[in-house]
């Protein structure tokens, strides 16, 4: 085992530091902050050998949820695809050496072809590619994260107020579901946006989840509906089982299922949200890159420069269907009747 | 005098997660002119995937027929026949009724539709005589007000008057053989005695032979001429009623009948059978019932015990059974 | 077990020391209808009164709709009943609230009808025992973990599947499961809602002998709820029969089942299948089906139905009282007195 370890982590971290032999200038010129990123980077193939090794031993069986989940190749392949894109927007300033919003000869060096010095070619202002989809990762991945936070956290409450509590407040609380459905969300946006002005990263998060919570809390209120009904819960209330005990460790663990699919598929969901939005013209700010903008900046040269486009679609593509794959892992995962 | 079902080395097997789930495991038996041949289990024995079989009703796959199967209807293995010559004996010939008579119903029909299209399925009937003729039945089947009743939903009715709509629904093409799985099990017990009445009645006047499965020895004790005891996918008693339920040769045989509260011996002590049914992936090897049996002896965990023919001319399955001319 | 006679009778205007459970004139409406249908209801629960001394077995016994379940609910609080009283070793348990109802759970448990549905599927086994123990504050960590092995021992399981999930046990496993579950906060009364009817007929057996041990063992009350007039009468000390909503008859075990006197319960006995073919009953028919307990028939709530010679005009009319017809024997018959036969063959 040792003996695969080092290899692994060695020529694992031979090959990162050939490829990016920035990597190498921060190790040897540091400059405050820029070492330990660089260090972590070289270390990168050798943990995730560790944690792949890790996880798979005493989880032989397929006794549990993680056991299940790391036998299961959709898993892997998928938290392989999001850990990468993850990593990646991680270590932007490792990874690249150009800065994304810097034009260094915007008549020679526009619309290169992808070559060894800028691997996925530059855009029409002359910016490397590669740091701008690594950069814009940081962007989009983010608000992805953010806003698909906080649609699960309101979505799973509002579904299990309006199913638990039942009556009024499940007739008031459905009715702006109802609403909220009805309405077209990227018109509603850019409604939002446009009386907004400009908005920041934590403002479009906050919009994206605050308008994507509708479906979830429909499928949450269905389950804990239907779960209402089931003996064991009334075995638990005549067991003297508080309220909120009731809810934290019977209702939830039962609705694990529904609310961690919503959730892996969400992300994709807000990605492509996101760059639809970015590409009417809401998102990030120029020049900073998301990958929606880069996508909406390269229509004009789209068949001159087709890698433009090309590459942030990839991500977008990758990313959907790396969540796509864990959301349907873990959907057999969680069920412990699946073995 | 040849059965009118000869049922020979059925074997039903299902692929499955955990394995192949030998539902039922080289069962024979024949179903007489006219009789009642009861086959009753626990849950898990197979009695329900021998009746879907018989009909072919099983799909195929995950399901899977034996090589050496047969059912023979009139001479005709059913097994080989194409599925267009099926669907001549389905309904026509063989009928069959369910335990649940609400799932067994489309819920969006009225219950009149769904006989008048049973009839018209197999006969050249117009819609108004098929209407009539639904209406004949409902009347057979005791359904009150038959030519309002027609046009209920199957949701408006009580879950006996239902099970009435499928005993007239199976006699629309006045087929020889029905196929009774627990039909009574979903019922209260007053309803239940009006069914099994009512079922009893109509074999007579429509000279059908019943297959009636069931779990309720009680119930097979006041219809049945024959029982076929099942365990594990097997057959492993069989014969005349009375002889089952006096003289059983069978330690299952014995122990379900010890099992059985009894309203008119209450003193007698319940006596459970030890363990669990098995499950159709994991049969124990040698007799499938020897891990709960209390009379078992060494060769019962290896080998597959005989077919014995006890005094009271019946045949049971069991190593420790005492043939006739040894007592 | 059956010895019922000497214990006394369970409906009385006294009340005895030993008595533990006492219901007055429960009642459960169920409404109906949309919110601008009208305003209807479905009497579940009609007007219920019984009582049930310390360590005996009350059986409820009637068809789907009797409301023998809803009763049983309301009993233990899972339903909040319409009106009427349940008092528990003396305590209005309807007027309990928060943590006195709380403190009141521990003295009395269901168990109910599906042992699968009655487990979550995403806890152990275990789990779903020890955690009464935990919430109740009776036991913790390693104790609580001795407690739990040892009521697994004593409802007849192996220790070592507390770690398995509910879908890996048997029907009859699972039911035990249920058992020691409703056991581990030592109440003294239990309800048990058809807790075999979903069982197979050799795992039956071993559960009810199971259930009567365990009566033995803890001194414990057991309302049995149950359909099958078989079962109940190898476990019962006394029988209340339901009819619509109404207990239409209550007796001791043994002369229930030898001379029943309300022609409901003579028709319900007689339709029990008998595992003897030469033992086979006349039965008694019943004609037609359970009415809507929306819209009860005026009068006796069986005239509908009843095979009694003697029904008349009065039936259909006036409300039969539950009255005590001979001591310790109450029905709710006008003749009562004048019982039907119950018809058996050869």
């Amino acid at each position: 085992m040792t003996r695969w370890f080092l290899i692994a982590g060695v020529s694992g971290a031979l090959l990162v530091a050939v490829r990016f032999p920035r990597i190498l200038e921060l190790l040897t010129t540091p400059a405050p902050g820029t070492v330990l990123p660089a260090i972590g980077a070289l270390a990168l193939p050798a943990a995730a050998f560790a944690g792949w090794y890790w996880s798979r031993r005493g989880h032989s069986s397929t006794q549990d949820v993680w056991g299940r989940l790391i036998a299961s190749k959709s898993f892997l392949t998928g938290a392989g695809v999001v850990a990468t894109l993850g990593l990646a927007a991680l270590l932007a300033p490792v990874l690249t050496s150009y800065n994304p919003n810097a034009q260094p000869d915007i008549l020679g060096a526009a619309t290169l072809r992808p070559s060894w010095a800028h691997p996925f070619g530059t855009d029409f202002f002359s910016r490397d590619l590669l740091s701008r989809v690594l950069y814009g990762a940081r962007w989009s991945l983010g608000i992805a994260l953010v806003a698909v936070t906080l649609l699960v956290v309101v979505g799973t409450a509002a579904g299990i107020l309006a199913g638990w509590a039942g009556g009024i407040v499940d007739a008031v609380v459905m009715r702006i579901v109802d609403a909220g459905i009805a309405i077209p969300r990227i018109l509603l946006l850019l409604v939002i946006a446009a009386l907004w002005g400009n908005l920041n990263f934590f403002a479009l998060a906050t919009l994206l989840g605050l308008t994507g919570w509708f479906g979830l809390s429909r499928i949450v209120r269905a389950e804990v509906l239907s779960l209402k009904q089931r003996p064991f819960l009334h075995a638990a209330r005549a067991l003297g089982i508080s309220r909120r005990r009731m809810v934290t460790h019977h209702l939830l663990p039962n609705l694990a299922a529904p609310i961690t699919v919503t959730a892996a598929l969400g992300v994709g969901n807000i990605v492509l949200t996101e760059a639809s939005l970015s590409y009417l013209g809401v998102g990030a700010p120029p020049p900073d890159p998301g990958w929606g903008n880069i996508i909406r900046e390269s229509t004009s040269i789209i068949l001159s420069a087709p890698w433009v486009a090309f590459f942030p679609g990839v991500a977008i593509f990758l990313t959907v269907v790396g969540f796509s794959l864990i959301g349907d892992s873990l959907r057999s995962a969680l069920n412990p009747q699946a073995r | 005098m040849t059965a009118l079902l000869r049922v020979r080395n059925l074997s039903t097997s299902f692929a499955t997660e955990s394995g192949l789930a030998r539902a039922v495991d080289d069962v024979s038996f024949d179903l007489e002119q006219g009789e009642t041949l009861g086959l009753v289990g626990e849950s898990g024995c197979g009695k329900t995937v021998t009746a879907l079989s018989i009909l072919r009703l099983i799909a195929e796959p995950p399901g899977q027929y034996g090589e050496e199967s047969r059912i023979e209807y009139e001479g005709v293995n059913l097994l080989e026949l194409s599925a267009r010559d099926l669907r001549e004996i389905r309904g026509a010939q063989i009928a069959m009724i369910f335990q649940e008579p609400m799932s067994s119903l489309n819920p969006v029909l009225t219950v009149g539709s769904q006989i008048v299209e049973a009839i018209r399925a197999h006969g050249s009937e117009s819609r108004r005589e098929a209407t009539e003729r639904a209406v004949e039945l409902l009347t057979l089947v005791g359904i009150p007000e038959p030519g309002r009743q027609i046009n209920d939903y199957p949701h408006q009715m009580s879950g006996g008057m239902q099970q009435r709509v499928m005993i007239a629904m199976a006699l629309s093409c006045r087929p020889k053989i029905l196929i009774a799985d627990e039909p009574t099990t979903a019922l209260d017990v007053t309803i239940q005695a009006q069914i099994l009445d009512l079922l009893m009645d109509l074999k007579v006047r429509f000279g059908m032979s019943v297959l009636f499965i069931t779990h309720d020895l009680g119930v097979l004790a006041g219809i049945a001429d024959r029982v076929a005891v099942m365990y594990g996918g097997k057959i492993v008693e069989e014969g005349e009623v009375h002889a089952i339920f006096e003289r059983p040769a069978h330690p299952y045989t014995q122990g379900l009948l010890r099992a059985v509260p009894h309203i008119d011996r209450p003193t007698a002590q319940l006596r459970g059978i030890p363990g669990a049914v098995p499950t159709a992936t994991e049969w124990p090897s040698g007799c499938r019932f020897h891990p709960r049996c209390s009379q078992r002896i060494d060769r019962c965990s290896t080998e597959t015990p005989p077919d014995i023919t006890t005094e009271t001319e019946h045949i049971a399955r069991c190593w420790v059974a005492t043939p006739a001319g040894k007592s | 077990m059956l010895g019922g006679n000497t214990r006394g009778k369970v409906l009385g205007s006294m009340s005895s020391p030993k008595t533990l459970l006492r219901v007055e004139s429960l009642v459960k409406h169920f409404p109906v209808g949309g919110l601008f249908g009208p305003g209807d209801h479905v009497r579940a629960v009609d007007g219920v009164s019984l009582s049930l001394l310390r360590g005996q077995t009350l059986a409820l016994v009637g068809e789907s709709g009797s409301g023998k379940t809803t009763l049983g609910r309301c009993i233990v609080r899972l339903i909040e009943p319409t009106s009427g009283r349940v008092s528990f070793d003396g305590v209005d348990i309807l007027a309990l609230r928060g943590t006195d109802m709380r403190a009141l759970r521990r003295r009395m448990q269901i168990v109910f009808q599906d042992p699968a549905g009655s487990l979550n599927p995403r806890m152990t086994v275990g789990t779903a025992v020890r955690e009464p123990l935990e919430v109740h504050r009776i036991a913790r960590g390693k104790d609580a973990h001795a407690r739990v092995n040892k009521l697994f021992r004593e409802v007849g399981l192996d220790p070592s599947l507390t770690t398995r999930y509910p879908h890996e046990l048997s029907g009859g496993q699972k039911q035990r499961v249920g058992i020691a579950r409703a056991l581990s906060i030592q109440p003294e009364f239990i309800v048990l809602d058809e807790p075999v009817s979903a069982l197979d007929v050799s795992v039956q057996a071993q559960v009810i002998n199971l259930l009567v041990d365990l009566q033995k063992a803890r001194d414990l009350t057991y309302l049995f709820i149950a359909h099958d007039l078989a079962v109940v009468r190898h476990i019962a000390d006394r029988i209340a029969v339901m009819y619509l909503g109404k207990i239409v008859e209550t007796a001791d075990v043994i002369p229930l089942y030898d001379r029943p006197l309300h022609p409901y319960t003579v028709s319900l006995l007689s339709a029990v299948p008998v595992p003897d073919p030469r033992a086979q009953r006349k039965r008694v028919p019943l004609r037609g089906e359970v009415p809507s307990s929306r819209h009860p028939p005026p009068g006796c709530p069986f005239h509908t139905r009843c095979p009694h010679t003697r029904k008349d005009e009065r039936c259909s009319t006036e409300v039969p009282k539950l009255q005590e017809v001979e001591p310790g024997r109450w029905a709710a018959c006008h003749y009562a007195e004048t019982p039907m036969t119950l018809g058996r063959g050869a």
